[in-house]
């Protein structure tokens, strides 16, 4: 890979954080909840992938790797099954963060098998003010979430830099910038950390956006967000920070942006058939999670129509869904009751024009519920009559 | 539904009867008063009448105390067979309902009062359960509609044919006929559309309407989803409330540990300020005295010393007194010396201003000055119009550059004028091309929409051409088929009927002849006979005294050999006579039909018939698919029509889009380079909005172009305007080379020339004043000198005395001066006031206490409460602290956040669920409604089948039976004219209400039991009924209860000789079996 410094790169590391492994989706349903929840392992094994691509000295993992601090056996197992298949020497730190705090029932205690069956070149930040060197020439410093919430400034835990001391020293945490508006702010980290601790670089963990937290300052604090997104309108999700450190210290380290996501999260408002039309029509819709709120009045044979391109969407029996993971709320949907009579053939036996024409007095009621019965009623027939003719 | 068995004990009369029947036609035979009737009487109490009800006391036997009981079988539908065990009685009433798949292993569904309404829901014959809506008390044997066409009496017909189903006190009955009649009736897309409904239906309700519970149903996965996402909201909420009561707690911990801190410090604070405060008092009291102390002995030196300094200033003030008028009269000497040369000069200016020569002097001065001005204010003059032309030329560059300035920034806005008055050119021509584009595309789905009406409506021509054509060839088809039916030269269905008749007639009489004969011959010697038994002869040796028996039915001949021949007959003559005669009429009437046919065999005749009949079936199919396929072709014309139109609109279409097409494009080939067109619709409305467009565009194009030349005119006027001042500039600078030295310096030169030509102007003045003031100016100064020395003289002599007057106090006060030094000299002011200062600075030093004194004591203890509070607050804060990292953050908002969206869903998904299957429900409901009300006239329904009947069985003399709404008959079609049913004869009447009732049973898939009905039929009629009974036995069961069974024995029925099977008591009360 080219950098802008390729030939005088003393270190380069991966930074992550934030896999969430085992986070539940239970807004969707059970099938589309279990395709998300593998997507973060998956993640993890494209995270992993980058870094023997770009031949990292570490990996760094900044904490909530797990949503809980006891996950479920498939998250932790599939974690492990991912780096005992790995022949590495490079190091890879773990950080518990607030999600997955060092307690005594967590993966990472030393009694529980997922610690146990760690291979050896991957390592848990145990203690405060935890150490590993990496090579001759640099040293990761970090403390670790013992706790889900805290106003303790982990970061000032960490030991500053000794006179003499000229290694690259890498800050490792997982906590909150105080930047963030209206955020109940957990283990605050505060501005100019990286500076005051003597780091050359503070890995940070929570954000699920990739965000530099002082872009101006000559040490870079960094959180790499999410792998995968978690919810609709996270921003900037799906990648992981590769930091090259030059050997020229007087130069500021490179931090690079690479995406390892698959999925998108989309939210989308269809207000016409135009609309709903042109989103059915999109071609790359198999890694998305769509929350598609449908909101519009249309004559029987559009609301036919937008029925199919929903079903078409998210799929049935007999077809496969075209997006990966949909929600849609479609109590927007209604249909347009003037001259419904019009839109059935017109040799409709009598009875089904008398039902019909029924349904349409009912639609046009006071009652909400009863009129939304009798929209869908009058599109059953639609689709019944239609079929029988 | 058919009737297997039925059993009665005790009942009218009976004493016990068990009758087994099978589906189909079954006939009941017996003698009158056997109790036929009777079995009917039970049939319907078992089905109809609670077991308690008063109107059972009918069922008893006069004489007899058993309570009548009946139990009746009967199978509803396969594996589901029922029955029903009552006991009748007041107070010995016992009812059971047994239900069995096979019909022998019974288990009990219900007993006591709930079989009643079992068995009508079973039955739903509109037959209103005891204690039922209409809140009506029955008297008698509980009627209806049905009870009426199923079980009615068939001699009451009147009853039959004015039963209405209006007057059922239960809907059950109407519901269930009009089921079957609409099931009858029903058209198929009608049928396919409620059977589909019904399947969505059935997967989320019960048959009541009940949502559905079990495995499968969609309620059941969603109501477990949402209890659960229920469950976890709470727990998440509960979290979150725990989290944010830890946090609260902590916060209010926080709060209270700061203000025992504070009440801690504060109290700490009084305690240290009140022992302060009595220190300071102690050290201010000795202070004060130190201070006091030292304040009064300052004051006792500071005394001596200001009467020392007052008497040294004194001293000092008089020596400078003494100074003072020493230069004072010095300064007055020196003054008179002065003035003493100034009187004499004066005296000689005198002298002198008053000689000719000075005057001469003066004037050359003046006039020197003069032209001195003279020249400068001429050098000034031209320096102010270099100036000014100077200033004249900077405007002039001034004026160009601001000139030029504008020029290029109107050059460049004119520039950009033009580049997008460029750009909208080619918009527009790009939107001009994609107009043409558009109205290609338009042009040609046009045309292919048209083209594909035309080919929809050519193939709809044909396909009716093709109709008809088909029509024409069923119709042929059925005429041959009707041709073949009559060459078979089968019988018809009467003349069949009569073959039978008569074939039974002949069976009847001849079985009249059956009468058993018997016959002992004893022979006085040995022989042989020959013995014809029956018709079947057999021979026979036999021996003296040995008796032979010949035993036979109808007819016996013994022919003994060398004795003679003995024939014996059974019946008299007459009956002999009559099956002979029987027999002939049967062999004529069946050997004129055989020849007709061709055939030999009854069995051969009713094959050429039934060969017929599905030949004249066939035909009917013919002409009903033949008039179906008329009824389909009838448009041809006016597809023909549209067709053509069309067609001329689709060859209209292709011209339009082949002008808008490049000349020598095909249509065919646009469309493969550009694929399918899109809607006319919306290529119509694209075209709209892109001419509004290209009509905006072009305006704001002309606008750009107008305001672009206007501004180049402008812009060339400018430059004109510059060339001039250009020109005239270069001139003026021509003029004046050094105008920017002249226009830098020119202001300084003139401010110097100004101040030059004031000075010079100030000269000639003092050279004109001086002119007219010397001599008297000289005059007045020498009178003023002189008076001047005059008043210094006085001066002089007074500051001489006074200098020696000031000389001898000055003596005195120096020795006054010397004595208080020496008492002075000993005293240590300075020392003093630094001690007095230093005493002064300790006392301000020293903080003044409040006025009050504190107990310190208390002060102490509150001190010491307040620190224990702070310490037991902060261990509780840690502890809150501690439970808040373990309780609270953000994954427990984040969960309680995504079960709040979960259950969010779930009501979306709920409603949705709710709004899908109450459509289905809905939906099911109103085609319910709507084909109840389209079917409301079930009459409707009957009136096909018994009409035509009617019209086989009268010959066709009458038609049209009229069937009320209410499935009550109203009138007869004779002759083509509307009769009233009481019009008709009985008989008539009493084979309507027979053919209804088989229509309704028939309708009903149910048995009917007809009792001794009929009486009023001719032979023929009987024959004719007699084959329809066995017709609708094939679908339904029918029970016959006769007297007269040969009107209906045909050999195919289940016969039950009901003789076999009653057993009446006796009058006395004993029973005995009906021979």
């Amino acid at each position: 890979m080219n950098t802008p410094f390729e030939h005088d790169v003393a270190l380069t590391l991966l930074h992550t954080a934030d896999w969430h492994l085992g986070r539940r989706f239970p807004s969707f349903e059970r099938e589309q909840e279990t395709r998300l929840t593998r997507a973060r392992l998956e993640a993890v094994g494209r995270i992993l992938d980058v870094a023997e691509s770009r031949n990292v000295d570490a990996v760094l993992c900044a904490g909530d790797l797990f949503d809980e601090p006891a996950p479920e056996r498939l998250w932790w197992g599939g974690v492990l099954d991912e780096f005992r298949r790995r022949p590495w020497r490079r190091p890879v730190v773990l950080l518990p963060g607030n999600h997955d705090p060092l307690t005594a029932n967590s993966v990472y205690h030393h009694a529980h098998p997922f610690r146990q069956g760690l291979p050896e070149y991957v390592h848990v930040v145990d203690k405060p003010a935890w150490q590993l060197s990496l090579a001759d020439n640099a040293v990761v410093v970090a403390t670790p979430c013992t706790s889900a919430a805290g106003d303790a400034k982990l970061v000032e835990s960490l030991p500053n830099r000794e006179t003499g001391d000229e290694r690259i020293r890498i800050g490792l945490i997982h906590g909150q910038t105080f930047d963030l508006a209206g955020h109940q702010t957990n283990f605050p980290i505060p501005r100019g950390s990286a500076a005051a601790r003597g780091l050359d670089y503070l890995a940070i963990g929570d954000t699920h956006a990739f965000r530099e937290v002082e872009p101006d300052a000559f040490a870079p604090t960094v959180y790499p967000g999410a792998p995968e997104a978690t919810n609709f309108g996270e921003q900037d999700t799906g990648h992981v920070a590769v930091v090259f450190f030059p050997l020229d210290r007087r130069r500021r380290p490179l931090v690079r942006k690479e995406l390892v996501g698959a999925w998108r999260w989309r939210d989308e408002h269809c207000q016409s058939m135009l609309q709903l039309r042109a989103l059915a029509n999109e071609l790359e819709l198999g890694n998305t999670v769509l929350r598609l709120r449908v909101d519009m009045t249309v004559p029987l044979a559009e609301y036919d129509e937008a029925e199919r391109l929903l079903a078409s969407l998210g799929g049935s029996l007999a077809a496969t869904p075209r997006v990966g993971v949909l929600s849609v709320d479609r109590q927007g949907l209604r249909l347009l009751t003037e001259d419904v009579l019009a839109e059935f053939a017109a040799n409709m036996p009598t009875v089904l024009r008398a039902t019909a024409q029924r349904l349409q007095t009912l639609a046009r009621g006071s009652d909400p519920l009863q009129r939304e019965h009798a929209e869908r009623a009058l599109h059953h027939l639609y689709k019944l009559a239609r079929n029988a003719a | 539904m058919w009737i297997r068995q039925l059993e009665v004990a005790d009942c009218a009369g009976v004493k016990a009867a068990r009758v087994s029947f099978e589906p189909g036609l079954n006939v009941l035979h017996g003698p009158n008063e056997l109790g036929k009737s009777t079995l009917v009487q039970a049939l319907r109490a078992v089905l109809l009448l609670p077991a308690s009800s008063s109107a059972a006391d009918a069922l008893r036997t006069w004489n007899v105390d058993s309570a009548p009981s009946v139990k009746l079988t009967f199978e509803q539908q396969a594996q589901r067979i029922w029955r029903i065990r009552k006991r009748f009685g007041r107070n010995r009433a016992q009812t059971y309902l047994e239900l069995s798949r096979d019909g022998r292993e019974f288990s009990q569904e219900d007993r006591g009062r709930g079989v009643e309404n079992a068995v009508q829901k079973i039955l739903r014959w509109g037959i209103e359960p005891p204690g039922g809506k209409s809140g009506r008390r029955v008297r008698g044997m509980p009627d209806s509609f049905i009870t009426s066409a199923l079980l009615g009496d068939q001699r009451n017909i009147e009853a039959i044919l004015s039963a209405s189903l209006a007057q059922d006190l239960d809907e059950s009955g109407r519901d269930h006929l009009t089921d079957a009649l609409q099931a009858m009736a029903e058209d198929p897309r009608f049928k396919r559309v409620l059977a589909k409904v019904q399947e969505h239906f059935d997967e989320a309700f019960t048959a009541t309407g009940r949502r559905r519970s079990g495995r499968g149903s969609p309620w059941s996965e969603l109501r477990g989803d949402r209890a659960s996402a229920e469950q976890r909201e709470q727990a998440a909420r509960q979290q979150v409330e725990s989290s944010e009561s830890a946090r609260a707690r902590v916060a209010d911990l926080q709060q209270c540990a700061l203000e025992a801190e504070a009440e801690r410090a504060q109290a700490v604070a009084a305690l240290e300020a009140a022992r302060t405060a009595e220190r300071q008092r102690t050290e201010r009291a000795a202070a004060t005295q130190a201070l006091a102390d030292a304040q009064a002995a300052l004051h006792s030196a500071e005394a001596q010393v200001r009467a020392r300094d007052d008497k040294l200033a004194a001293v000092a003030a008089a020596e400078k007194q003494g100074q003072a008028l020493r230069e004072t009269l010095a300064a007055a000497e020196q003054a008179l010396a002065a003035a003493q040369p100034l009187t004499k000069a004066a005296a000689e200016r005198v002298r002198q201003a008053e000689s000719a020569n000075a005057e001469q002097a003066r004037r050359l001065r003046e006039q020197e000055a003069r032209n001195r001005h003279l020249k400068l204010a001429q050098r000034k003059s031209e320096l102010q119009a270099s100036v000014a032309r100077s200033q004249q030329i900077a405007a002039q560059e001034a004026a160009i550059g601001a000139l030029r300035a504008d020029i290029e920034k109107r050059a460049e806005a004119l520039e950009a004028q033009r580049r997008l008055l460029a750009q909208e050119v080619a918009k527009t021509a790009e939107n001009q091309d994609e107009i043409v584009a558009l109205e290609r595309e338009r042009d040609c789905a046009r045309y292919l929409a048209a083209t594909q009406h035309a080919t929809q409506l050519t193939s709809e021509r044909d396909a009716a051409r093709t109709l008809a054509e088909q029509a024409e060839a069923l119709e042929d088809q059925a005429q041959e088929l009707r041709g073949q039916a009559k060459a078979l030269g089968a019988p018809a269905m009467a003349e069949l009927d009569e073959l039978n008749r008569l074939r039974t007639d002949s069976r009847v009489a001849s079985a009249k002849l059956d009468v058993g004969l018997a016959i002992e011959f004893t022979p006085a010697q040995a022989g042989s006979a020959q013995a014809t038994i029956d018709g079947a002869t057999q021979p026979r040796k036999f021996d003296a005294g040995e008796p032979l028996r010949f035993e036979a039915q109808r007819e016996l001949r013994l022919t003994i050999d060398g004795v003679g021949t003995l024939q014996v007959r059974g019946g008299g003559r007459d009956v002999q006579e009559e099956a002979k005669a029987a027999t002939d009429r049967w062999r004529r009437t069946a050997d004129s039909l055989f020849d007709r046919a061709g055939v030999t065999t009854t069995a051969e005749l009713e094959e050429k018939r039934r060969q017929a009949g599905e030949l004249r079936a066939a035909a009917e199919q013919r002409d009903r698919e033949a008039a179906e396929a008329r009824l389909r072709s009838e448009d041809i014309e006016d597809l023909e029509r549209l067709a053509a139109v069309a067609q001329a609109e689709a060859e209209q279409r292709e011209q339009a889009a082949l002008k808008r097409l490049h000349a020598g494009v095909a249509i065919d080939d646009y469309l493969r380079e550009h694929g399918e067109p899109g809607d006319v619709e919306h290529l119509d409305q694209a075209i709209d909005a892109r001419k509004d467009a290209l009509r905006g565009r072009e305006s704001r194009r002309e606008q750009l172009a107008s305001e672009a030349e206007r501004d180049g005119v402008q812009l060339d006027r400018l430059r004109a305007d510059l060339t001039r001042e250009e020109s005239a500039f270069r001139e003026s600078v021509a003029a004046n080379e050094q105008w920017r030295a002249v226009l830098s310096q020119g202001e300084d030169e003139t401010a110097r020339l100004e101040r030059e030509l004031a000075q010079v102007a100030v000269e000639i003045e003092a050279i004109g004043a001086e002119a007219a003031a010397t001599s008297e100016q000289a005059r007045q100064a020498l009178a003023k000198l002189q008076e001047e020395e005059r008043a210094k003289t006085k001066a002089r002599d007074e500051a001489e005395q006074r200098q020696q007057a000031a000389t001898t106090a000055l003596a005195r006060l120096q020795g006054e001066a010397e004595t208080l030094r020496a008492a002075v000299e000993p005293l240590d002011v300075h020392g003093l006031r630094s001690a007095c200062d230093d005493k002064q600075a300790v006392l301000d030093a020293l903080t003044a206490p409040d006025d009050a004194p504190e107990d310190v004591a208390e002060l102490d203890r509150l001190a010491s409460d307040a620190a224990n509070r702070a310490i037991a607050l902060g261990n509780e804060l840690s502890g809150a602290q501690g439970a808040l990292s373990q309780v609270g953050g953000q994954r427990i908002e984040e969960q309680a956040a995504q079960a709040k969206e979960a259950l969010a869903a779930l009501a979306r998904r709920e409603h949705e669920l709710e709004v899908e299957y109450g459509g289905w429900k809905l939906l099911r409901e109103t085609l319910e409604e709507a084909e109840r009300e389209d079917a409301i006239h079930l009459g409707e329904g009957l009136v096909g089948p018994v009409s035509e009947r009617m019209a086989a069985l009268t010959s066709g003399r009458y038609s049209g039976i009229g069937i009320g709404p209410q499935l009550d008959a109203t009138g007869i079609r004779l002759g083509g004219e509307e009769r009233k049913i009481v019009d008709v004869s009985v008989g008539t009447r009493e084979q309507i209400a027979l053919l209804l009732r088989l229509a309704i049973a028939e309708a009903l898939g149910s048995f009917v039991v007809l009792d001794d009905h009929l009486t009023q039929s001719d032979p023929a009629r009987m024959a004719w009924i007699r084959n329809l009974l066995g017709e609708a036995a094939r679908k339904i069961q029918v029970v016959v209860m006769t007297c007269h069974p040969q009107a209906y024995l045909t050999g195919n029925e289940h016969a039950v000789d009901l003789t076999r099977c009653i057993e009446r008591h006796d009058v006395g009360g004993a029973a005995n079996a009906a021979s």
